[in-house]
């Protein structure tokens, strides 16, 4: 049966907002509203009455006004009408004067008009004689003008002629010049593509290419209109000829080039082999000089000297194919020198491996390679056999003898790391198994299971199911104390050991059961820890989880290592909040919570935990935020200089209420509040606090 | 003489709808008293229930240490009965925190519904007032 605890039952309710004032004042707000519309129509009705008076009034004003400028305009009227009569008898008067003098006029101008008519009679005569004899004249000069002209217009129609024909030559040169560049242009771009396209798809067959081209050229040239213009068809097969030379370069050289490719990789892999091929001869003989197959001092048979001269002159061959292989293959100096050295390279490569191989098997490998390292020559001359191999005048150099070195080294490093990362991962794997079987150990032990005895830890360690430390911390738990006080700052170093990726699943559970037997955990956060030990990993993985553990720590402690114990405490809890959260939770109503973004809650766990940080620096219990009212009067009940406290019954009047009817809740509330003004000490107030819990205690009966 | 007795009748009747709002605004006031007093008397119900509900627990606590063999005064017993203590405390302070609120709010709206209906009952005297200036233009 689970232990039975109290559940909480009340939450604080967000109430609805009190509108009571706010109507209140809506309310004025309508009733003014409306005085005011009422007001404005009393307004309104009386500014209408006024208007409406004075209106009459000005009506009156305008019709008497009305009536005394009509009177005056018909006085005026009268006395303009008495004067336009008299100007009109006037006007008369002077057009009867006007007339007399105009007829006068008229005579006097006939007669003049009549004298000037005779004058211009004689002036006509004289004019007329003269343009008669102007008009003679014109016609000689006429004539004389038009037999002149026939001369000219006889001469320029023999020029003219002259000059057609010759034009009529040049154009037509010009037009066979023309028809001959347009048809060889227009030819020359379908020559251009397909020849082109003839080089790719013969790339590598000139042969093949020349055909196909030579076929294109007869289809080219069989063709009538070449014949129909002097000079075309021979310009364009000279095209075509020029065309298809240009054209064969590409794969004449791809052709002769692969051969040489050909030639030079048959001849390289056939040197290839043969360095294979000795270095291997050269294996066997180290190997069996090195198990005193061959004896050098030997003088009963000459096994040794044979086989040393058979592998020596393995050097000898590699340089004269070498040599028989550039001469062939038509090689650059560069190319030359790079072979001979890629060779040479591999050669003594090759017989340097195959010592250190053999050193390798007699377990002095590392060695060889350290001894190679600081003295190639050293490294071979202090062996005769591997001496003999090397001809005399011949010398690995430093870069050679550098290379080999790294190609050694790398090749026997990689071997050995991987040997480590497999011990690595086996160790790994060990170490999850050993904390999770700690755990659930730990666990029964806690619940007062009787299977977990010495005898039963003992069994676990011999099968390898749990690590030596697990061991003792088994044994310490079954013999000591179960009801250790976690001690909050313990708590948040493994807590913070346990999301370090950097930390190996053996040095997080050496740290829980060390904590543990050091009575700085209890069981049963050393178990929950260990079970976290496996699932850290996968949460150590979730994007920006480090980021958000970090920032509640900085958030809410700044520097951890000054915290005090209920910080800690709080810092824990929301560390724990924060953890849980991002894994994904059951409650205690069993209800599952989806995992949850990082970043979208640590700054929310902050916040809610913040406040706790202030309030309960020192409280050694802390549980839950809450926002009490702040309006209590902390001047009910006696104040810290004069309460009275009664030992026996418990009752200080410091409290609020009465000691039938105590009021726990105002009572925290008013020491808060004293602390906070400073008023008592937080001293002062935690004793005051316990006094109050105790007296609760006895007074609901729970002591 | 005819406006005369419309402009006395309208002023009459204004007076009697002001009277009528103020009556109305104390009885909504009295209502909203009566609901907080209320809510006192269920909080203090609460409280009773959640006491009975601890004092069951802490006796079964004690039932199951001792059955255990365990020494209820020391050790985790009394961190785990003092957990128990310390929920009901959150409780009683949630539980004071919200009856708070509401007797507040009721106590609020008891003011609110007075003050409501003197307003509304001012307001049906200007009304009155202004009907009878404009009753006098007319």
């Amino acid at each position: 049966m689970a232990l039975p605890e109290y559940k909480r039952t009340v939450l604080r309710q967000v109430q609805q907002a009190d509108m009571s004032e706010a109507n209140s004042w809506a309310a004025l707000a309508q009733t003014l509203d409306n005085f005011s519309a009422q007001i404005g129509s009393v307004s309104r009705t009386y500014q209408a009455k006024k208007a409406q008076e004075a209106a009459t009034a000005k009506a009156d004003y305008r019709w008497q006004l009305g009536q005394d400028q009509a009177q005056a305009a018909r006085d005026l009227t009268a006395k303009k009408y008495e004067k336009s009569q008299a100007d009109a008898q006037a006007a008369k008067d002077l057009a009867a004067e006007k007339y007399k003098k105009s007829q006068a006029d008229a005579k006097a101008a006939r007669d003049l008009a009549a004298e000037k008519y005779k004058k211009s009679q004689s002036d006509s005569d004289k004019a007329r004689l003269l343009a008669a004899e102007k008009y003679l004249k014109s016609q000689e000069d006429a004539e004389a003008a038009r037999i002149l002209a026939a001369d000219k217009y006889e001469k320029s129609q023999l020029r003219q002629q002259e000059q057609d024909k010759i034009a009529a030559e040049r154009r037509a040169s010009d037009e066979a010049k023309r028809a001959t560049d347009d048809f060889v242009n227009a030819k020359e771009s379908d020559v251009m593509t397909t020849l082109a396209q003839l080089s790719v798809d013969y790339a590598n067959d000139y042969e093949g290419y020349f055909a196909a081209a030579q076929k294109l050229k007869k289809v080219w040239l069989d063709n009538d209109e070449l014949d129909n213009t002097v000079g075309m068809r021979l310009a364009f097969e000279t095209l075509i000829d020029n065309k298809i030379q240009q054209y064969g370069v590409a794969p004449y050289e791809a052709v002769a080039a692969n051969k040489i490719e050909k030639s030079r990789a048959i001849a390289e892999t056939n040197v290839n082999d043969f360095v294979t091929d000795a270095v291997h001869e050269i294996t066997q003989f180290i190997d069996a000089v090195s198990t005193k197959e061959f004896a050098e001092e030997s003088e009963l048979d000459n096994m040794y000297d044979q086989q040393l001269d058979k592998v020596a002159g393995k050097y000898l061959t590699l340089e004269a194919k070498l040599e028989e292989l550039i001469k062939n293959n038509n090689y650059s100096a560069d190319e030359v020198i790079a072979l001979q050295a890629e060779m040479e390279l591999d050669f003594f490569s090759g017989v340097i491996k195959a010592q250190i191989n053999n050193e390798m098997k007699n377990d002095n490998g590392w060695n060889a390679i350290d001894e190679f390292e600081e003295s190639p020559a050293d490294f071979i001359n202090n062996r005769p056999h591997l001496k003999a191999l090397i001809p005399e005048g011949v010398k690995i150099d430093e870069d050679m003898a550098e290379t080999i070195y790294d190609a050694i080294f790398k090749h026997y490093k990689d071997t050995n790391n991987e040997n480590d990362y497999l011990q690595a991962q086996v160790e790994a794997e060990d170490a999850k198994r050993h904390s999770s079987n700690l755990s659930e150990t730990l666990l029964a032990l806690a619940q007062g299971d009787v299977m977990v005895t010495k005898d039963f830890v003992a069994v676990l360690r011999r099968q390898n199911d749990i690590s030596p430390e697990g061991h003792d911390t088994l044994i310490y738990a079954i013999t000591s104390d179960k009801y250790a006080q976690d001690n909050a700052r313990v708590v948040w170093a493994l807590n913070k050991q346990i999301v370090d990726d950097k930390s190996s699943y053996q040095d997080r559970e050496d740290a829980i059961s060390e904590a543990f037997m050091n009575g700085d955990i209890s069981i049963g956060t050393a178990s929950g820890m260990l079970t976290k030990i496996v699932t850290a990993d996968d949460i150590n993985k979730v994007p920006f989880f480090s980021i958000g553990w970090t920032a509640i720590e900085r958030g809410l402690v700044g520097n951890p290592d000054m915290m005090e114990s209920g910080s800690g405490q709080v810092l824990n809890f929301a560390q724990q909040e924060y953890y849980n959260r991002v894994e994904g939770y059951k409650d205690d109503n069993g209800v599952y919570h989806e995992p949850e973004n990082p970043q979208d809650i640590y700054n929310e766990i902050i916040e809610k935990y913040k406040p706790m940080m202030v309030e309960s620096a020192d409280s050694p219990e802390v549980v839950e935020v809450l926002d009490y009212p702040t309006n209590i009067d902390t001047n009910f009940g006696a104040n810290y200089e004069t309460m009275e406290f009664n030992p026996k019954t418990g009752w200080n009047t410091f409290f609020i209420g009465t000691p039938s009817a105590p009021m726990a809740v105002q009572t925290q509330i008013k020491v808060a509040h004293l602390i906070m003004d400073g008023v008592i000490t937080e001293d002062e107030g935690s004793i005051i606090l316990k006094q109050l819990k105790n007296y609760m205690q006895k007074h609901l009966g729970l002591d | 003489m005819a406006s005369l007795i419309a402009v006395a009748a309208q002023i009459a009747a204004s007076k009697a709808a002001a009277d009528a709002h103020i009556a109305s605004g104390e009885a909504a006031a009295e209502s909203k008293e009566a609901q907080a007093e209320s809510a006192e008397s269920a909080a203090k119900d609460r409280e009773l229930e959640r006491l009975i509900e601890l004092r069951k627990v802490r006796a079964a606590q004690r039932a199951y240490w001792a059955a255990a063999g365990i020494d209820p005064a020391t050790g985790s017993p009394t961190v785990i009965a003092d957990r128990s203590y310390d929920m009901f405390t959150l409780d009683q302070g949630a539980d004071l925190i919200n009856t708070r609120q509401q007797i507040r709010t009721f106590n609020n709206e008891a003011a609110s519904a007075r003050k409501i209906g003197r307003i509304k009952a001012k307001g049906s005297m200007l009304t009155g007032l202004t009907s009878a200036a404009n009753t006098w233009n007319t």
